[in-house]
């Protein structure tokens, strides 16, 4: 039995639907992280499952209990909010304390019970204080210590990074995975960063527009990505798209993208399964493209250099060649990144070969 | 370009005190009358500051008999005939001032929590309540008067207390309105996660926050109240008197007009307003959610 199961959750504002057919499920002690754009229908999805925003139909199950109806306090949930919403007029210690006197836990335990959290989230100098006086990794400490203060069979995370520098958001990366484990609760991350997704996470749920696009393990979000709007939010810098056309190269199946051709012996086997257009396109990932500046077996086709970003760790370079335009990332030393002509080579897959009408890869 | 400077500065506080004096020349005259003798009181050319000042035109407030007393022993002064003293008419005001000012919150506030939370009533109804205060009061009136005597309400206090809280509960939603808008509805989502009804997240979390503005609006209300006249004039019979109308009494065609008296009474009659002012003035703060919610 899964600890959550949300079945064709539809919701709406006035005009507007955030949440178009939502189905998924998440299992006991799982870290399911949702990703997605800035309205995508991240928050609203997690409102919903709160109790906090209601339905127009659908339903979610809560340790196979329908909780659609329920009060948010009726379903043991917790929830740590984007913009944290810690009580302005409470201390931190009544903060961390607040779920846990409603529940109506004995004084001293609560008492102790605080002490441990703050501890452990290395509050304890401010709880004495009110939230105004905190710092930003502060009051973001303080609501982890409010949301996880009574155990909820479901904690969920609504950008809990986002509002946070650069250094406190990689140390919190960490611990949120270090509590996690400590814990062993069941926890939902919502975040439009990818990169927290892809190192965070069990599993992974792509939202766009108020719809699911791909479920899924990072690791099948990245190299099979459902459509083109995955490949392309899912991977730093995103994966190119090059119009293709179906050929034969000396008698084996490829294609030919921008005048160049290239074997490409898988299509066959897509061909046994589904139609092929005419027009195709192929998703290449910055990473599997090879570049040298000269002529090699594995980098045949010659391309011009336009535009290139060194990012320190690595370089990205865009390559043209016909009317294409191919993203390419090398090391920052590959002496390549000063010419104006390169030489590039790349595997193309056969499961990365997309239908432009539809935007869907073939498979 | 220092001297542009000072001439800017020089003009702006002329300005300002130009709408100062402005602003303040009514108070200091009706101070000033309220000490006055009676000769002095309508003098050509204008007695600014009194040579005689006087308490007597205080003891007709509050001693009309003494006062009758007193002014039969002075040569040349007027004979006073003022209806009552003005206690009864302080009595009527506190207890319809107070009742409506607190019915008037209680029901504005519920009303306007209900307006921001659950978008009662659609994107236009908040100003259609206020369309109730765009009718001028004096058109009401008659209809008002029949309706009070058919509902045997005229010259009662819950009568008037009913009036009051009618024609001020626009301006007390409308206004707590806007200082629950300004509570982001996440803390009371996380009051409700964290174990809480809708309206006891409501009491616990939101109602502390906007205390200041909601007792900003009682003193609103109070002041819109204490110093209402017309509805207090059409709806009574004398049982039950104001501190408005009691004013209107000193200018009569029985006792003559006496002006000096009046601006004793509303001298006195601005104390409870100050008081009131003064004992919630620390609580008249905004911006008390500073540091609960990164926008």
């Amino acid at each position: 039995m899964s600890q959550l199961s949300v079945k064709s959750l539809n919701v709406s504002y006035d005009d507007l639907r955030a949440l178009v057919d939502a189905e998924f499920d998440v299992e006991e002690g799982e870290f399911f992280c949702i990703v997605g754009p800035t309205n995508a229908g991240k928050s609203t999805l997690l409102k919903t499952i709160a109790g906090l925003a209601h339905p127009d139909s659908g339903t979610v199950n809560l340790k196979g209990r329908d909780v659609t109806r329920s009060q948010p306090k009726d379903r043991n949930v917790s929830l740590l909010f984007q913009n944290i919403a810690l009580f302005p007029n409470l201390t931190g210690f009544q903060n961390i304390a607040f779920p846990l006197r409603t529940a109506g836990v004995a004084e001293s335990e609560v008492t102790s019970r605080v002490k441990e959290l703050g501890d452990m989230l290395k509050v304890g100098h401010v709880l004495d204080r009110l939230p105004k006086t905190f710092s930003g990794g502060e009051q973001q400490r303080v609501a982890i210590g409010r949301a996880i203060a009574k155990q909820a069979d479901l904690l969920m995370l609504d950008e809990p990074l986002t509002n946070l520098d650069a250094r406190i958001r990689t140390t919190l990366r960490i611990e949120f995975k270090e509590i996690h484990r400590l814990l062993g609760q069941t926890v939902i991350y919502v975040t439009h960063d990818q990169v927290e997704a892809m190192s965070m996470s069990d599993r992974i749920a792509v939202l766009h527009e108020g719809r699911l696009q791909q479920i899924g393990t990072p690791d099948e979000i990245y190299n099979r990505p459902a459509n083109r709007f995955v490949a392309e939010f899912i991977g730093q810098p995103p994966m190119s798209f090059l119009n293709a056309e179906i050929s034969q190269v000396n008698g084996t199946m490829g294609i030919e993208i921008g005048g160049v051709r290239i074997p490409m012996p898988g299509i066959g086997q897509i061909q046994g399964n589904a139609t092929l257009p005419d027009k195709l396109a192929l998703g290449v990932r910055p990473e599997a493209v090879r570049v040298t500046p000269t002529q090699s077996p594995e980098t045949p086709h010659q391309a011009e250099i336009i535009w290139v970003e060194h990012l320190g760790s690595m370089s990205v370079l865009d390559l043209r060649f016909g009317h294409e335009t191919l993203r390419a990332k090398v090391s920052p030393n590959n002496p390549i990144s000063t010419e104006q002509t390169a030489w590039f080579g790349f595997e193309p897959r056969s499961d990365h070969l997309l239908n432009p009408e539809t935007n869907m890869f073939f498979r | 370009m220092r001297e542009q400077k000072t001439w800017q500065t020089v003009l702006k506080r002329t300005a300002v005190i130009v709408a100062a004096v402005f602003a303040f020349f009514p108070i200091y005259w009706l101070i000033s009358t309220s000490f006055k003798p009676f000769d002095e009181w309508a003098n050509w050319p204008p007695i600014w500051l009194t040579d005689n000042p006087t308490l007597q035109n205080y003891r007709i407030v509050f001693f009309p008999d003494l006062a009758r007393e007193f002014a039969a022993q002075q040569e040349g002064s007027l004979d006073y005939k003022v209806s009552g003293s003005a206690w009864n008419a302080f009595k009527g005001s506190a207890i319809v001032s107070v009742a409506a000012t607190i019915i008037s919150v209680a029901f504005g506030t519920l009303a306007a929590y209900s307006i921001v939370r659950f978008k009662t009533g659609g994107k236009n109804y908040p100003f259609q309540f206020l369309t109730v205060r765009m009718v001028p009061p004096i058109a009401v009136v008659v209809p008002m008067v029949v309706l009070f005597s058919i509902l045997k309400l005229s010259d009662t206090y819950f009568g008037l207390i009913l009036a009051y809280s009618a024609f001020t509960l626009p301006f007390s939603i409308w206004m707590i309105r806007s200082f629950i808008d300004d509570v982001p509805a996440e803390l009371e989502g996380a009051a409700m996660i964290h174990g809480m009804g809708q309206f006891r997240a409501f009491l616990t979390v939101t109602l502390p926050l906007v205390k200041g503005g909601i007792l900003s609006t009682a003193l609103f209300i109070f002041i819109l109240n204490w110093s209402e006249f017309l509805f207090a004039l059409v709806l009574t019979a004398g049982n039950v008197v104001t501190v408005t109308l009691q004013v209107a009494n000193y200018v009569s065609a029985s006792s003559g007009k006496l002006y000096g008296v009046q601006a004793a009474m509303g001298t006195i009659s601005t104390i409870p307003v100050i008081v009131f002012g003064y004992m919630i003035q620390r609580h008249i703060v905004r911006g008390l959610t500073f540091g609960a919610i990164k926008r």
